[in-house]
């Protein structure tokens, strides 16, 4: 059954060498389910959250794998609107990415939620001012779209197209393809910028507090920008990793430095925008609130060693490796600036997650830790743990990689 | 109901810190008046609920120099750029109009947390566990109060329940509006100093107004805009820096307990 | 027709599908959230008709008027009763929570008995009999003129009805004794007393003519005396003349409430109270500030001729002398001798912190000196005379039972300890009590409603009705200027194993064989509150305060006994008109004591003096602190959380702070663990850095436990107490200790 499974013209491993594989993922996905259940059933005083650390490493998870996600969405801007074909290459992976990214998002806020009965209140009684439900209602929506886009890359199963209606149901899905990708854009551009919105329209937190354009703060536009500018590098990198790991060639070398440079440049002007605003925030938005910026690294370790890390050295640094075509051409430095990307955007989503809530906002107040308990960290690692085993069930089963049968045979 | 002709009030407290001695009648009072359930045993000043929690703050000075003072903090009812209304997805918290007074609603809290995070006073309190009540002392709740459910916030409303029951009482009286005796709030009622001043803050003619209008009160992180209707007052020039000044800094490189 | 299996897959999907095009997944989610809004386990609040009633509060000394809110008869919330002339329309946080002591968890609910199991210590049911049949037998064994052999029976409220049926029980039974402890604001008064010559009767302080207080460490602000007087002068200090402002000065080592409150905190070294209060006496007489007629007239050893007088003692504590000691330094000490002169009448109040215990006697009679030298006494603004509750007892029958406070209780001399239910709101360690108990065989029986706080160490418990469970009176509070009465009423029904002690003594004297009879009174316990209350009524003085309407009328106007009888189980309150003033008889500024003038002389060296080196072996000294009412006695709401447990407002059992700079020092950190170890054992605390702590001073809190609202409490948590020393003077004020991480 394995054997038929698998695509025609691929080399996988032995089912007993990939069940191995599988194994101890299964096994944390197993413990993430429990602690998930106990956070379910006895409430959230199983994690070490509180009234002070409303949100913790849940919502940092949805916040960075939701912007390394944004590679789906971006990638398929490219390859349908802006038709960059090369980028067929990588297209079904980052799709498979993007899905395992919401996909795992929506389950770990569905157990961060006190009541996630009446989470469909949402979206019966929305509050059109609140980026959440901006977030809610994209995310949700984008991850359909995300299922309709897998939906293919599974009916191309060795299997599934011996049934013919399924085989027409594909093509017809194809047609729709662009559009899809087209919704999926505008949904995806939508909901990075409002995660940004999320902690920029904190009025109450200047630390996160930021102006804006109307009524989105220049965080929203910030994120959007570091989604984009850090999800071409997650592909290369997770496409790298997946052909070290797999020991195979996947794609060809040009696409992962197009990857690189589509993602250098992004970067450039995510770096420029980045320190614009944090100029106006520290000259003039944190001091309007009363505060005045410095006294927000005033303590160790959250010094501004981590605003000089976050925009130089996983900023400015990636993106003048990037775009060097000559360093770009060295999958060493083409990889290891790929990887400080994905580190700058998960500095930048923990900064803004959980330095945000330690800094205290009232004159008596205390400088807070929090450090997850078990139950959190089992579920963020079964989440880790979902997205390993999905990527590896798909990468075994169908086709991610266009290149991968034209370059064995070459 | 001709909402026009309805004067529109802004109930607000002025506490004066000059008179609170931090003893904590107004925790306990508000405690029973609104349901709110014991602490469980792993709870903490993190994890508890408090709707209005009196803090202790210094002077900074070392001793014997030290001085301390204590700060109610309830739910500030911010009349500006509300924070905690703007962000929840789904109309939980709401601001009457009519009061002034920014109400959570439980019921529909589906217990995101976002408000929490949103409010810079600390002022909302989640529920980590099931209410329990020790065996027996459940009929001791208040009938004017539905305990909540684990898994939602919650926080100060001005004792709501109370307007209500004020204005039943101006209605059934046939009066518009209602005598303002009649609706004080738990903590105002407990306080054995008389700290805490409550009032409609758009009648000029009200106490808390004239307190406000007086000199030496303040508001606690004013510079934010979210104009709160809680103010304080002080006649001791460092009680009153205390709104003023800045976030205190870490005093030279102490480790950070939480 | 064939069903294959791609058919059943085609069905269940279609189904499937279709299930979604019908109302029921919608409604079903709709439900869910109803569901979640309507859980079983959520208890919903009684309802039916809201009535008002009004009672008395019970749950320490100052008997406060407490409004009372029900469902039907079920009290829901206590609130003060506005115009109420004993607490001002307050109620402290425990008096708000008082109705949901009933259900405290702790509670016990019918006789138990203390037994060892598994090395564990359990309280298991015994029958009532069997304990009054252990108690007349050792009663029975008790020989009578050996005073080393006594039965005791603590009363924490005294003045109350059941305080004279204790005392008349302890008459009929061989070596009986009468036995209180140090009340909140009172021990200075009961010193006064004792420093006259003649009986002068019950005083109390004349707060709100006074102008100044100087205060050596009571709680003030923090459920002192009467706290709704308190409250009410501060309530209506804004609207005074500034000139008129009552004026505070808190002299405690400790940055407590009062303290930072107060106009001036002087924060003495720890133990250093005679001293500094002597110092002031030094300025007072060499800058003849003092009332010099007075003390001319009456002090009979302000001046003697073996150089033992009052002037000899105080000639030693020079300012500079005094500052030596206290480490205030002698300027302050003149200032502050000028201050409470200029701003007469000013009264000065010993009595110390709740937890932290009561000041020795001969600190309290170097305080009480300050107020003989002010002419203070029998003044408006100072400290005047009340008359006591009208009493049948003081006309008919004046005991013969010796009355004593349990530091004066000579050591290891009582066989028999009956503890009465009801709190002082001070802190008492067991120590103390176990070093008056005889070394072997004590038995310990207690009448609390409690299995917390020392009923943990009785071997038997008789429950008694807990605070709205039983009728029970409230005599005037400690720091009254005039007597009161009232009485607190029986809104809930008590449990059926608990027992009225008022009916449990009578059939331990009937068991016991001893003659003790009430026949005169009546046979019931409502019938002597009555008998109390027809006294009062036959004695024609005072006002009576009706809390329904919030009225005063004087008693005159009252139509019978049965018409007062009715007012008071309302929630009413008998005051007594001002008693007249009283000439001083003579008294003596050393007190009463053998060898006074040396105890003092030692006194004035301070606490830590006696072993001078030691603080520096051990490093820290430990000062236990509390607040009254919680002093890890359990018996609190389990309401109180809130201030305890879910916010830093009060310390629980196990917090400590220390000075930063000492804690960082000694290698502690903030928020961190540490071990305090004293002669007496170690124990673990979290420590808190707080600037205000004095250097190299450790401040315990005497709290209740996280455990203190549940029935673990049981189970004997460590208490800071434990670690105390307990001096000669029976205080246990200050203790060195090692603090090590």
């Amino acid at each position: 059954m394995d054997k038929q499974l698998i695509i025609r013209g691929l080399r996988r491993s032995p089912l007993s060498k990939f069940l191995l594989w599988i194994l101890p993922w299964v096994a944390l996905l197993g413990l993430g389910l429990y602690a998930g259940y106990l956070c379910l059933a006895r409430g959230l005083n199983q994690t070490n959250m509180d009234n002070r650390f409303a949100f913790g490493l849940w919502i940092y998870l949805d916040l960075t794998i939701i912007a390394l996600g944004a590679g789906a969405f971006f990638t398929g801007f490219l390859l349908y609107i802006l038709k960059k074909d090369q980028l067929k290459a990588v297209i079904n992976s980052a799709v498979v990415l993007g899905l395992i990214c919401y996909s795992g998002a929506i389950v770990v806020l569905m157990v961060d939620v006190g009541q996630p009965l009446r989470a469909w209140f949402t979206f019966w009684h929305p509050n059109v001012h609140s980026m959440l439900t901006e977030v809610t209602f994209c995310i949700t929506c984008y991850l359909t779209v995300l299922l309709v886009e897998y939906a293919p890359l599974v009916l191309r199963n060795r299997k599934l197209r011996q049934i013919p209606s399924l085989l027409v149901f594909e093509f017809h899905l194809h047609k729709v393809m662009y559009v899809l990708a087209g919704v999926g854009t505008f949904l995806s551009f939508f909901h990075q910028g409002s995660l940004g919105g999320l902690y920029g329209v904190l009025r109450g937190r200047p630390f996160a507090f930021r102006e804006g354009i109307g009524i989105w703060p220049s965080t929203f536009f910030l994120f959007i920008l570091s989604a984009i500018a850090a999800g071409p590098s997650f592909i290369l990198l997770t496409t790298w990793l997946v052909s070290k790991l797999s020991k195979k060639e996947l794609v060809k070398r040009e696409v992962l430095s197009l990857l690189g440079r589509i993602s250098g440049i992004l970067l450039m002007v995510y770096v420029l925008f980045k320190t614009i605003d944090t100029l106006i925030w520290i000259n003039h938005t944190a001091p309007a609130s009363g505060f005045n910026p410095f006294d927000f690294y005033s303590w160790e370790p959250f010094g501004t060693w981590l605003l000089f890390a976050e925009i130089v050295v996983c900023g400015l640094l990636p993106a003048i490796i990037l775009l060097d075509k000559k360093r770009r051409e060295q999958t060493g430095w083409l990889v290891s600036a790929a990887f400080l990307v994905c580190v700058g955007v998960m500095l930048n989503r923990f900064v803004f997650t959980i330095q945000t809530l330690a800094l205290p906002t009232l004159p008596f107040d205390r400088f807070l830790s929090y450090v997850p308990s078990w139950q959190e960290t089992a579920t963020f690692l079964a989440v880790v743990a979902y997205g390993v085993l999905i990527y590896s069930l798909s990468f075994r089963y169908l086709p991610l990689f266009p290149q991968e049968k034209e370059l064995r045979q070459s | 109901m001709d909402t026009k002709n309805k004067k529109q009030h802004r109930y607000g407290m002025v506490i004066d810190l000059d008179k609170c001695t931090g003893c904590g009648a107004c925790m306990v009072a508000c405690a029973v008046e609104n349901n709110i359930p014991p602490a469980t045993a792993k709870a903490t000043d993190r994890t508890g609920i408090t709707w209005v929690r009196v803090y202790k703050f210094d002077n900074g000075l070392p001793f014997p120099n030290n001085r301390s003072a204590y700060i109610p903090m309830p739910c500030q009812q911010c009349g500006e750029h509300t924070p905690c209304v703007s962000v929840c997805p789904q109309k939980a918290v709401e601001v009457d109009a009519a009061s002034g007074i920014v109400a959570q609603i439980p019921v529909r809290c589906l217990g995101c947390r976002y408000c929490m995070t949103a409010c810079p006073y600390h002022a909302r309190y989640f529920n980590w566990w099931d209410p329990v009540w020790p065996a027996g002392m459940e009929k001791t709740l208040n009938p004017d109060v539905s305990p909540r459910m684990r898994g939602v916030v919650e926080k100060c409303n001005f004792c709501h329940e109370r307007l209500q029951a004020a204005r039943a009482k101006a209605a059934a009286e046939g009066r518009d509006e209602i005598d303002p005796s009649d609706y004080q709030p738990a903590c105002v009622e407990a306080c054995p100093t008389g700290a805490i001043t409550f009032g409609d803050l758009a009648d000029p003619n009200s106490e808390v107004a004239q307190l406000v209008q007086n000199g030496h009160a303040f508001r606690m992180l004013e510079t934010l805009g979210t104009e709160p209707k809680v103010y304080y007052r002080s006649d001791q020039a460092w009680v009153r820096q205390i709104a003023q000044q800045e976030v205190q800094k870490p005093k030279a490189k102490e480790k950070v307990h939480g | 027709m064939k069903i294959s299996r791609r058919d059943l897959f085609k069905f269940v999907g279609g189904s499937a599908v279709g299930a979604f095009l019908t109302p029921i997944p919608w409604k079903l989610i709709d439900d869910a959230a109803i569901w979640s809004q309507n859980w079983s386990w959520i208890p919903r609040p009684l309802h039916g008709e809201i009535r008002t009633k009004f009672t008395t509060c019970t749950l320490c000394p100052a008997g406060c008027g407490a409004r009372v809110r029900c469902v039907g008869d079920q009290p829901v919330m206590l609130t003060g009763v506005t115009r109420h002339p004993v607490s001002r329309g307050t109620l402290c946080p425990a008096g708000l929570g008082g109705h949901h002591l009933p259900y405290h968890p702790g509670r016990a609910l019918q006789p138990l008995q203390r037994v060892q199991k598994n090395g564990k210590i359990e309280f298991a049911p015994v029958s009532r009999e069997a304990v009054e049949a252990a108690l007349a037998a050792a009663i029975s064994r008790l020989k009578p003129g050996t005073p080393n052999e006594s039965i005791v029976i603590l009363d924490q409220q005294p003045g109350r009805t059941i305080s004279r049926v204790y005392r008349r029980f302890l008459e009929s039974v061989p070596n009986g004794v009468y036995v209180t402890t140090s009340a909140l604001g009172g021990d200075t008064l009961c010193v006064l007393q004792e420093m006259m010559e003649k009986p002068y009767g019950p005083v109390g302080y004349d707060l709100e003519n006074t102008r100044m207080i100087l205060s050596f460490g009571a709680p003030l602000l923090d459920g002192w005396g009467t706290p709704g007087r308190m409250m009410e002068i501060i309530k209506a200090q804004g609207s005074k003349d500034p000139d008129y402002r009552l004026k505070i000065i808190q002299v405690e080592t400790r940055q407590s409430r009062t303290a930072s409150f107060a106009d001036e905190w002087v924060a003495i070294n720890p133990g250093t109270e005679a001293a500094f209060a002597l110092g002031l006496a030094h300025v007072l007489i060499h800058e003849n500030l003092y009332d010099q007629d007075l003390i001319r007239r009456k002090a009979i050893d302000f001046r003697k001729k073996d150089g033992r007088a009052y002037l000899n003692l105080v000639e030693q504590f020079t300012p500079e002398y005094a500052a030596g000691i206290s480490g205030i330094a002698p300027d302050r000490i003149i200032a502050t001798a000028r201050t409470l002169a200029q701003n007469a009448p000013a009264i000065v109040i010993g009595g110390g912190d709740p937890g932290g215990g009561p000041l020795g006697k001969e600190e309290e009679t170097a305080i009480a000196g300050l107020n003989l030298l002010l002419g203070g006494i029998g003044r408006p603004g100072g400290i005047v005379a009340r008359r006591e509750v009208p009493d049948i007892m003081s006309t008919s029958h004046h005991p013969t039972v010796p009355e004593m406070e349990i530091r004066d209780v000579p050591d290891h001399s009582i066989r028999i300890l009956i503890l009465d239910a009801a709190e002082s709101g001070n802190a008492l360690p067991w120590a103390l009590l176990e070093r008056k108990l005889v070394p072997q065989g004590a038995l310990v029986v207690s009448l609390s409603s409690y299995l917390t706080g020392l009923t943990k160490h009785a071997g038997y418990i008789i429950p008694a009705p807990t605070y709205l469970e039983s009728i029970q009176d409230v005599p005037a509070p400690i720091d009254a200027t005039t007597a009161s009465f009232s009485l607190s009423s029986a809104l809930l029904t008590a449990p059926a194993g608990v027992t009225e002690p008022f009916e449990w003594v009578k059939r331990l004297a009937s068991v016991a064989g001893v003659p003790f009879v009430e026949e005169a009174q009546g046979s019931t316990y409502e019938a002597q509150l009555k008998n109390r209350v027809e006294t009062i009524y036959r004695a024609k003085r005072g006002t009576v305060f009706s809390s329904g309407d919030g009225k005063t009328v004087p008693i005159a106007e009252i139509s019978s006994a049965d018409q007062l009888w009715k007012l008071l189980s309302e929630g009413g309150c008998w005051i007594d008109s001002k008693a007249e003033t009283k000439p001083m008889p003579n008294f003596s500024l050393l007190g009463k004591t053998k060898d006074n003038f040396e105890r003092l002389q030692v006194a004035g060296q301070g606490r830590l003096s006696r072993e001078p080196g030691l603080v520096a072996a051990f490093g820290f000294i430990l000062m236990p602190f509390g607040w009254r009412g919680a002093t890890g006695n359990g018996q609190i709401s389990p309401l109180m959380t809130k201030l305890f447990q879910e916010s830093g407002l009060r310390k629980l059992s196990g917090q400590t702070a220390v000075n930063p700079e000492t804690g960082r020092a000694f290698g502690l950190t903030d928020g961190g663990q540490a071990w305090i170890e004293t002669e007496k054992g170690a124990m673990k605390v979290e420590v808190r850095f707080d600037a205000a702590v004095m250097p190299r001073v450790i401040e315990a809190a005497v709290g209740p436990s996280v455990e203190a609202f549940s029935t673990a409490e049981t189970q004997g948590t460590q208490n800071i107490l434990d670690l105390c020393h307990l001096d000669d003077d029976c205080a246990w004020r200050v203790t060195r200790a090692r603090v090590t991480t």
